[in-house]
């Protein structure tokens, strides 16, 4: 049974709906890479570098009138930020169980996937590899499809321009050969 | 406009962090993002210290990272 994916059409306009509601609740624009990244350096928030970054700041600005009145960020702000991910991983599991009548089955991550690679265990892998290249090349990028296509294009920015370009040439060519291999 | 590499920053975490350290943050961050050091390097593919201040200066001393 050949699975019946959301339109792409509706899925951008989806897409487009989140970036434009996380810009105007945080007041950045999007980026998914660049979330992780943020959540794995948390490690880095310790009190010796917030002690040392104090002293930095004290050094290079003074005191601040209003400096111990609140946070410096609105809870909003950084609520939104810090539940963007789990929420994204949620969202995508709610999509998949409120949609039974989309085809998909668990594990078989989509047609293509099952055709060139039968055994659960290699699609994982490949998947995992998928993943840890995706990292390498996003954060070398300065950003990953979320930041650069939906963000940096949005904005004008030349550099996602051009990452649009390269990443979308390629994935196209790609998925084109996998296909006329394949005989779909 | 707000500096387009603010998601990705380890320091901008920090900034948002504590009420003092928002200083940073409204004066790079949401302001000269162009002036910021960490900003300039990564326009030009440098590597950023998780302790180089937007200032060009770099954090001391600092037990762990």
């Amino acid at each position: 049974m050949e699975p019946a994916f959301i339109s792409p059409w509706l899925a951008g306009v989806l897409t487009a709906l989140v970036a434009v509601t996380y810009a105007g609740v945080t007041g950045w624009m999007l980026g998914v890479s660049g979330l992780f990244d943020a959540a794995l350096r948390r490690r880095v928030s310790n009190e010796d570098l917030l002690a040392a970054l104090e002293a930095a700041t004290l050094a290079q600005f003074g005191e601040q009138p209003g400096a111990a009145e609140g946070p410096a960020t609105a809870p909003s702000d950084r609520n939104a930020r810090r539940w963007f991910l789990p929420g994204m991983l949620l969202g995508g599991l709610a999509w998949r169980l409120l949609s039974p009548a989309t085809g998909l089955e668990w594990g078989t991550l989509g047609p293509s996937m099952s055709l060139w690679l039968p055994s659960l265990g290699a699609r994982v892998g490949v998947l995992f590899g998928s993943g840890v290249l995706l990292g390498f090349g996003a954060r070398m990028a300065g950003g990953c499809t979320s930041g650069h296509g939906l963000s940096g294009v949005a904005t004008g920015q030349r550099g996602s321009f051009v990452s649009v370009a390269v990443f979308w040439t390629v994935a196209t060519a790609l998925s084109a050969v996998m296909n006329r291999v394949a005989g779909r | 406009m707000a500096c387009p590499k603010a998601e990705g920053c380890a320091l901008y975490e920090l900034f948002t962090s504590r009420a003092l350290l928002g200083v940073w943050k409204t004066y790079y961050c949401l302001g000269q993002h162009e002036n910021c050091e960490r900003f300039k390097r990564s326009e030009t593919g440098q590597e950023i210290d998780d302790t180089l201040l937007p200032n060009g200066q770099s954090l001391q001393p600092v037990k762990q990272r």
